[in-house]
């Protein structure tokens, strides 16, 4: 077999083995992604935090102190 | 963010199309006519040359565009320039960054620079972030470190309670993980002399190579990212200010409204928010901040299709700076922006696929050898101007072989899984990348 072909069989092999690994890797990140229970909402529902108004969590207050 | 619309459906359809057209094509071509296979080989090669040419453009621009960066600053007399020093808050947002944040405020408070505070701001960390963060508060040297808390509302309200109650003019916001170098401060502050420049990117370099992914992405900060920050920086339209390290002008960020809390980019969609109401964005070189890169496969994906829909949803919601730009050096850089985030990543991934076809089905290898020779002789080129710029590691150069047929095709699916997801609305969450605390 010449060296351009060799070259060409490595390089047939490694595109599509990375477009595959890739596909699959991708599928797993989304696999996890719905097994991962739903992290607690942003604090969104209560207004917005800052430039209208600043609020601080009760550790902070002591902080300040 | 919500977005209910599973469209997994629509995906598998287009993995299916690519596949089921890859091998039509192949079993099509063990059959073909002499005129069809002529036609379509001939179909091949000006598609090759075509790619040539927008390759060939966009290599040489970037490069020639960033070399013009690297001497107009290297000629800038005020480089070491100390008298323009004025005081700068320093907003550090912090997630459950309990492994980094020591070090990371370590090196804050290491910065070359007479005036400054450091405000870490805790997102509502589940982990020791506050505690840590606490046992650097007050004067510290030079410079007055305040830690606050406040319920978790994810990193662009995080940086808009620092800005709001930063004391300072100028703000420099980085990430929970980030290093900076000593002198990174000086260097950038220098740009906001200028009244046309509202903020300043700094150069992101990844600093656990523990491995080959870390190598390859540390190769990717340089050729990639900071070829690409270089060629608009001197354009002075630089279309995304990285999280790790920018420097503002805290009344225009004000002004403009802040972080908008409704892109997984906020960096890019403040930074397009800024060139659409027609300031300068530039970039130094100097002003270096080192990261945490993802170390596996799982988190490099999860990082990568995150910032993917986040740029997309910003680009997507700044439309204007498109369609009414404030000069043509903004627009181009968008151009470029829409370039690097949809249709590169589509050429490299269709380009392969079908060369790899053409020579199955037609023996035509050729092709395919000059589409791999071609990227991988400008990617080196690329890396070896690059890294010498940045006076980096050389060993990093060798990888430049691998990089664009393993590395970023590998990116560039992940990039046009998660732009189909984005068209489509599926619904995402942040993801955080967990941190090891390696740095």
């Amino acid at each position: 077999m010449e060296l351009i072909q060799l070259v060409v069989v490595a390089m047939v092999i490694v595109i599509l083995a990375t477009i595959t690994l890739a596909a699959v890797s991708y599928g797993a990140f989304k696999v996890r992604e719905r097994r991962v229970p739903a992290a607690a909402e942003p604090d969104s529902a209560s207004g917005p935090l800052f430039f209208e108004r600043v609020r601080f969590a009760p550790r902070d207050r002591a902080a300040q102190r | 963010m919500k977005r209910r619309h599973p469209a997994l459906f629509a995906l598998g359809l287009i993995g299916l199309a690519v596949v089921g057209g890859l091998v039509t094509s192949v079993l099509l071509g063990l059959d073909a006519p002499p005129a069809m296979r002529e036609g379509l080989i001939r179909f091949t090669a000006t598609l090759l040359i075509l790619f040539m040419l927008v390759l060939v453009v966009r290599y040489l621009s970037l490069l020639w565009l960033g070399y013009l960066h690297h001497l107009k600053d290297s000629r800038d007399g005020d480089a070491d320039d100390r008298s323009f020093a004025p005081p700068v808050s320093i907003i550090v947002p912090a997630y459950n960054e309990g492994p980094n944040i020591a070090a990371s405020l370590a090196s804050l408070l290491r910065q070359d620079y007479p005036r400054f505070e450091v405000l870490v701001v805790d997102d509502g960390s589940t982990d020791d972030t506050y505690a840590q963060a606490s046992a650097f508060a007050g004067r510290q040297g030079g410079a007055h470190v305040r830690v606050v808390g406040k319920s978790n509302s994810g990193k662009a309200g995080a940086l808009n309670a620092g800005i709001a109650l930063a004391r300072y003019p100028f703000v420099l916001c980085v990430d929970g993980d980030s290093r900076l170098a000593a002198d990174t401060l000086r260097r950038a502050v220098r740009h906001l002399r200028d009244p046309e420049v509202a903020a300043v990117a700094g150069n992101v370099k990844v600093a656990n190579r523990v491995n080959l992914w870390t190598k390859l992405q540390a190769l990717e900060y340089i050729e990639g990212l900071n070829m690409a920050r270089r060629a608009q920086g001197f354009m002075r339209a630089v279309n995304i200010i990285p999280g790790p390290v920018g420097l503002f002008r805290r009344d225009v960020v004000q002004r403009l409204g802040g972080y908008d809390t409704d892109t997984f980019a906020e960096d890019a969609d403040l930074t397009l928010k800024i060139l659409a109401a027609g300031w300068r964005v530039v970039y130094e070189d100097r002003a270096v901040a080192w990261t945490e890169a993802p170390e596996d496969l799982n988190s490099l994906i999860k990082q990568r299709y995150r910032w993917t829909r986040g740029i997309l949803q910003a680009l997507l919601k700044r439309g204007s700076v498109l369609t009414a730009p404030q000069s043509f050096s903004t627009w181009l850089s968008v151009v470029m922006m829409l370039f690097e985030s949809i249709l590169w990543p589509i050429m490299n991934v269709v380009g392969s696929l079908f060369f790899v076809a053409v020579a199955l089905a037609y023996g035509a290898s050729a092709y395919l050898v000059g589409w791999w020779l071609l990227l991988t002789v400008l990617d080196v080129a690329a890396a070896l101007h690059t890294v010498a710029m940045e006076e980096e590691d050389l060993s990093l150069v060798p990888l430049a072989v691998v990089y664009r047929f393993f590395f970023i095709l590998l990116i560039d699916v992940t990039k046009l899984f998660a732009t189909a997801e984005e068209f489509a609305k599926v619904e995402m969450g942040w993801g955080k990348i967990e941190r090891l605390g390696r740095i």
